[in-house]
């Protein structure tokens, strides 16, 4: 419980690079534009004014706002105040609060600040209400009127708690290696240069590409190598700086994740708004015997850039047994996977491969795109793979659902977890005797689907008889 | 051992307001035929040909649509309500079979189009956080009686998230 205070000073600078970075991209924008048109730029001081005035005026709307930003907690309540022509005011009951999330980047680090993020309900992206800085002893101590404990609770439990389990940089770097994010490099490099493109003048354009035409086909390739490399490069880079540090416990019926190099970053989930939890392998880890321990969360807003929580990101498929009975038991079981039938390989195969109908057309009039063929060997091999992790299990009252679409997933989640059950056959199913499987849990930002697609029809309806809590 | 049907059927006057649906469908179509005849009559580059294809066509779809397919759907639609859950199937080629227990629904409601209400019936729609389920054409007081009992049977069961 504590009076109106204001955030830490420095939220003015905070809220200055916020604004800033909304209106630079603009300004630049607009200056190599009118300067690659052949235009002439606006004169030097002309350019400078503006700069200033820009400057200016966000600095003060910053102060502004931080001034007239004021948070108190009284009567079980985060109350929040903000704005002096149009006044806002906000009151979360800390019975309300689903999160609370701390951030610090490296401004903070060194002022020894912290922000905090308080999630509630209802997945929206953006966090309820967010505090930028605040000194660690005020963040500790709203963090605690939030969670509504007493200090006497806490210390006890620091006492107890156990270290948790962290990850050393060997682990880390192969996790960096394998994580998969060349994609999204690739894209941002892409959608980069599509910006950029429209500025380089034409006759740089044309020397550029005669050069590499006239190079042939192995520049073409050297520039997608060094493409991929540069992206997978940068991938590795964030992962490691992303997950560097992490830790993860469970203490006090919650799981406490922080990671981060120089964003630091602390996470809780309450146990009982897991969902479901799964394990992924994918394709560049499971030949080394690795997998990645993922959450569905209810409610709660984005994490990192997806809507699921890791909850280690590399651990040896040995070791997952004992890393969820300290860590999350109610997810560790051992369990009898039943495999799919025989008679659900054919459909497996003839559905990836019907992906290549489309196309049929393409082939007869551009007979070099015939080449595609190369990747049947490949989506044979991908079929047979879907078919043969594929599978479900009942132990208890958990449910097992494995499927992959490239990584092998094994999605593990609780009966009174889970929303729906529903089984889905259509006439050729019906034929062979076989159900698709989907059981959805709710997550952020409302739900996932896991489906399992041609399980023998008595496994389906066992799932299906078990899931009923009629007699 | 497969999975016994769901014990109940919706109303047989599902047929005639799906068979309505579908002559509704089916003028729509025979309009496009017509109003294509009557272009190519006036611009001769488009061929005629094609206004027999589009006859053709929606004098199949209007069959599937009014005679088949609400004909399937009444075959293999049905439903129970348990004390504990709500067991749904329905489906056309590809057959659903839905179960939603009490304590995952958030709310029922009922509601009618202008043909549903010319026989008395009402769509019964459950909610749950994440899901959707309907169950069309009941009776309006069967739809009335469910949606309380089951508002009635989610609040009893002791919610365990």
């Amino acid at each position: 419980m504590f009076e109106e205070r204001r955030q830490h000073p420095v939220t003015v600078l905070v809220y200055f690079a916020k604004q800033i970075k909304h209106m630079a991209i603009p300004f630049l924008v607009f200056l190599i534009s009118v300067a690659a048109d052949g235009g002439s730029l606006p004169p030097w001081y002309a350019i400078v004014s503006v700069l200033g005035a820009m400057v200016l005026l966000n600095v003060l709307i910053a102060c502004w706002r931080w001034f007239f930003f004021r948070y108190a907690f009284k009567d079980g309540a985060l109350h929040i105040k903000k704005g002096a022509v149009l006044r806002k005011q906000r009151h979360i009951k800390n019975e309300r609060v689903q999160t609370v999330n701390a951030k610090a980047g490296i401004l903070l680090r060194l002022l020894e600040l912290l922000s905090l993020s308080i999630e509630t309900a209802g997945g929206t992206e953006e966090p309820e209400v967010t505090i930028h800085a605040l000194t660690h002893e005020e963040a500790e101590g709203l963090e605690e009127a939030l969670r509504g404990e007493t200090r006497a609770v806490k210390d006890e439990e620091d006492k107890m708690e156990n270290k948790g389990k962290t990850i050393d940089f060997p682990r880390l770097l192969i996790a960096a290696l394998t994580s998969g994010g060349v994609g999204a490099f690739l894209l941002l490099i892409f959608a980069v240069f599509a910006q950029v493109v429209f500025f380089i003048p034409d006759h740089i354009m044309e020397d550029v590409s005669a050069t590499v035409i006239g190079a042939g086909v192995l520049a073409f390739v050297g520039l997608g190598v060094m493409l991929l490399l540069t992206s997978w490069g940068l991938s590795v880079v964030r992962y490691i700086f992303r997950y560097a540090f992490f830790r993860v416990k469970r203490a006090n019926g919650e799981i406490r994740i922080e990671h981060g190099l120089l964003v630091k970053r602390r996470f809780n989930v309450k146990t009982h708004r897991i969902q479901a939890l799964s394990v992924v392998e994918g394709m560049l880890r499971q030949p080394f015997g690795f997998a990645t321990i993922e959450l569905e969360v209810a409610g709660g807003g984005k994490y990192e850039d997806s809507f699921k929580v890791v909850l280690y990101p590399l651990l040896a498929k040995n070791d997952i047994q004992t890393f969820l009975e300290d860590t999350l038991s109610e997810y560790a079981a051992t369990f009898d996977l039943r495999p799919l039938p025989r008679r659900a390989f054919r459909r497996y195969m003839i559905r990836l491969h019907l992906l290549y109908l489309p196309f049929l057309p393409l082939f007869v009039f551009f007979p070099l795109t015939m080449l595609a063929f190369l990747l049947v060997p490949f989506t044979t091999l991908l079929a047979y793979l879907r078919y043969r992790d594929a599978g479900v299990a009942v132990e208890g009252s958990l449910l097992v659902s494995r499927f992959r679409y490239l990584a092998k997933t094994t999605a593990l989640m609780h009966k009174d977890r889970v929303q729906t059950i529903r089984l889905q056959r259509n006439i050729l199913q019906r034929l062979r005797k076989l159900s698709t499987l989907q059981s959805t849990v709710l997550s952020a930002p409302s739900k996932t689907t896991f489906q399992v697609k041609d399980i023998a029809e008595e496994t389906g309806d066992s799932v299906y008889e078990w899931y009923s809590r009629h007699a | 051992m497969a999975l016994s049907r769901p014990k109940e059927r919706i109303h047989p006057s599902a047929l005639k307001v799906w068979r309505i649906h579908g002559i509704i469908f089916f003028v729509i179509e025979l309009g496009v035929a017509l109003g294509y005849y009557f272009l190519a009559r006036e611009i001769s580059a488009l061929p005629k040909f094609l206004f027999y294809i589009l006859l053709a066509l929606s004098g199949f779809m209007g069959v599937l649509h009014i005679i088949v397919v609400p004909q399937i759907r009444m075959i293999y639609w049905g439903y129970e309500l348990r004390e504990e859950e709500v067991d749904i199937q329905f489906g056309i080629i590809v057959i659903k079979r839905s179960l939603i227990p009490m304590t995952r629904i958030q709310h029922v409601d009922t509601h009618h189009g202008p043909f549903m209400r010319l026989f008395g019936l009402a769509t019964l729609s459950i909610s749950t956080a994440g899901t959707k389920h309907q169950i069309p054409a009941l009776k309006q007081e069967t739809a009335e009686s469910l949606r309380r009992r089951i508002s009635q049977l989610a609040l009893e069961s002791e919610d365990d998230v």
